[in-house]
């Protein structure tokens, strides 16, 4: 009932651009369908509100159809889901309803929306997509999942544009006001700052930087198992 | 003068109030490390789950570098009264005791009686820094193993690289020394004028206190007196572990730490040396 009312409204605007949303999608799946595994070294570039770390480097692997793992060493704040989780959904038309909804530039390449709903259950609610009319690559994806909520991915494409690999990837994700009672942090003396961006929620990005990509070669699955489990 | 110095240390290491320190230090950070070793993951998962809900948190385990964190702002507020019960008593017990008479009857002045005094307490001081230094941090790391260190703050947290932290520590350690000299040389005036070894200890440790209620409260009318307490300088150790590093200001609150040292030792030695014993 929920994807027939989605496709109702949206449907009217679907041949704008002479492709289907579901041609579009399944171009940009054609594309990344050739990679079955990669590793990558990775840099991440951190920006969160109310936590102070250093940027860090480490190594991204990849193995469809949706295992996926950054290893560094130490402290470090990475998105809830795997990144390309959306090419999982996409993998098979029947599974979902898509719609246009429209075009928009992004950056230099015109892009067209295609929403996305998964049909079963599915930890993704929703997603939006921004797909370059050149590229055939997502630029832009706004997730909406029962996980992490809302997630902002904006995609940089370079040398493995073919594959649709990203060179950057940037989360923009929703954060709670870190708080913690003075007694518990034993933090005396120390006055909040009282700004602006103190309200209860604010925005935190997270940047990828993907390099020395390997694509296709024997990753052991072992390397996308947890530490000590 | 090294006679002098050497006598004072013996004086301390003779009495048996000069290891409670030792042996209160040990008591707490055994139980403390204890406690955690039990539930500190549970602990920082607690203090940490809003960001959990927003983020999957790669490599937050507790280690000896957050054990030792911890452990070390939860006893420097209570080295203080760790410290005046030697030094609060360095000048007064010898009043008390009758023995400051056959103490200035030495060829050697008031003053060089004074800074032998303040010497010999400041190496127990630093004794006792270290103590706390090798249990909390460095048995930590043994028991707890190294990693990245999360500095937790009622509004924010910073992560430090395992690599960074032993310069961060170390400087820390350095500062926190400072701040209980001026413990030291403020137990000292008081134990100077006052004729018994109980009162210096208690007024130091009323002063620390009062200062320190002071600074806990996020009052208006509180937050204009704090800069000019002495106690919001001393945990500038703390700072140590922010990052972008605030050099200006641990620069001025050691500034201003050593100033008290100097305003404390100072009036000191000018009472001690007025100081009418024949009574």
């Amino acid at each position: 009932m929920k994807n027939a009312l989605f496709i109702l409204l949206f449907l009217p605007f679907s041949p704008i651009l002479g492709q289907t949303p579901n041609q579009i999608l399944y171009k940009a799946h054609q594309q990344f369908a050739r990679v079955k595994s990669f590793k990558s070294e990775v840099n991440i570039y951190f920006d969160l509100p109310s936590v102070s770390i250093e940027n860090m480097s480490g190594k991204a692997f990849y193995k469809a159809p949706s295992k996926f793992r950054i290893r560094l060493k130490g402290i470090a704040f990475l998105p809830r889901d795997n990144p390309f989780n959306v090419y999982t959904l996409i993998r098979d038309s029947s599974q979902y309803a898509s719609v246009l909804n429209g075009s928009e530039k992004v950056g230099n390449e015109l892009c067209r929306i295609v929403s996305v709903i998964p049909n079963g259950e599915s930890d993704i609610v929703m997603a939006k997509l921004w797909m370059g009319t050149t590229s055939n690559c997502p630029l832009k994806m706004q997730i909406t999942s029962r996980e992490s909520g809302i997630i902002l991915i904006e995609n940089t494409y370079g040398r493995q544009v073919q594959n649709a690999l990203p060179d950057k990837m940037r989360f923009t994700v929703d954060m709670n006001k870190f708080k913690v009672p003075k007694a518990l942090a034993a933090d005396i003396n120390n006055s909040p700052k009282k700004t602006a961006a103190s309200a209860a929620k604010s925005k935190g990005t997270i940047e990828f930087a993907f390099t020395n990509y390997s694509l296709n070669t024997a990753i052991e699955d072992s390397v996308f198992k947890e530490e000590g489990k | 003068m090294l006679d002098l110095i050497r006598t004072e240390i013996f004086k301390i290491a003779t009495k048996p109030r000069s290891y409670i320190g030792f042996a209160a230090i040990f008591a707490i950070v055994v139980i403390i490390q204890l406690a955690l070793y039990a539930d500190g993951q549970a602990y920082l998962d607690f203090l940490i789950q809003s960001l959990n809900q927003s983020f999957e948190i790669e490599g937050m385990d507790f280690n000896g570098n957050l054990v030792g964190f911890i452990i070390l702002q939860t006893l420097i507020i209570q080295m203080p009264l760790l410290v005046a019960l030697v030094s609060g008593d360095a000048i007064s017990g010898e009043i008390q005791g009758g023995t400051i008479r056959s103490l200035l009857t030495k060829p050697v002045s008031r003053s060089q009686i004074v800074w032998a005094k303040f010497i010999a307490a400041e190496l127990y001081t630093l004794l006792l820094i270290l103590w706390l230094g090798i249990l909390a941090w460095v048995v930590s790391l043994l028991f707890f193993g190294p990693g990245d260190l999360v500095v937790l703050k009622s509004d924010s947290l910073v992560i430090v690289r395992n690599a960074d932290t032993v310069w961060r520590f170390g400087s820390a350690f350095a500062v926190a020394f400072l701040s209980l000299s001026v413990v030291v040389a403020l137990s000292f005036l008081l134990s100077a004028i006052a004729e018994n070894s109980i009162a210096p200890i208690i007024i130091t440790m009323s002063v620390i206190l009062l200062f320190t209620i002071i600074g806990t409260f996020d009052i208006p009318v509180f937050n204009q007196i704090k800069p000019f307490l002495f106690t919001t300088h001393m945990i500038v150790w703390r700072n140590f572990f922010d990052r972008p590093l605030p050099v200006d200001q641990i620069a001025q609150s050691a500034g201003i730490m050593v100033l008290h040292i100097v305003m404390f030792l100072g009036a000191t030695l000018i009472y001690f040396n007025k100081k009418d014993i024949t009574q």
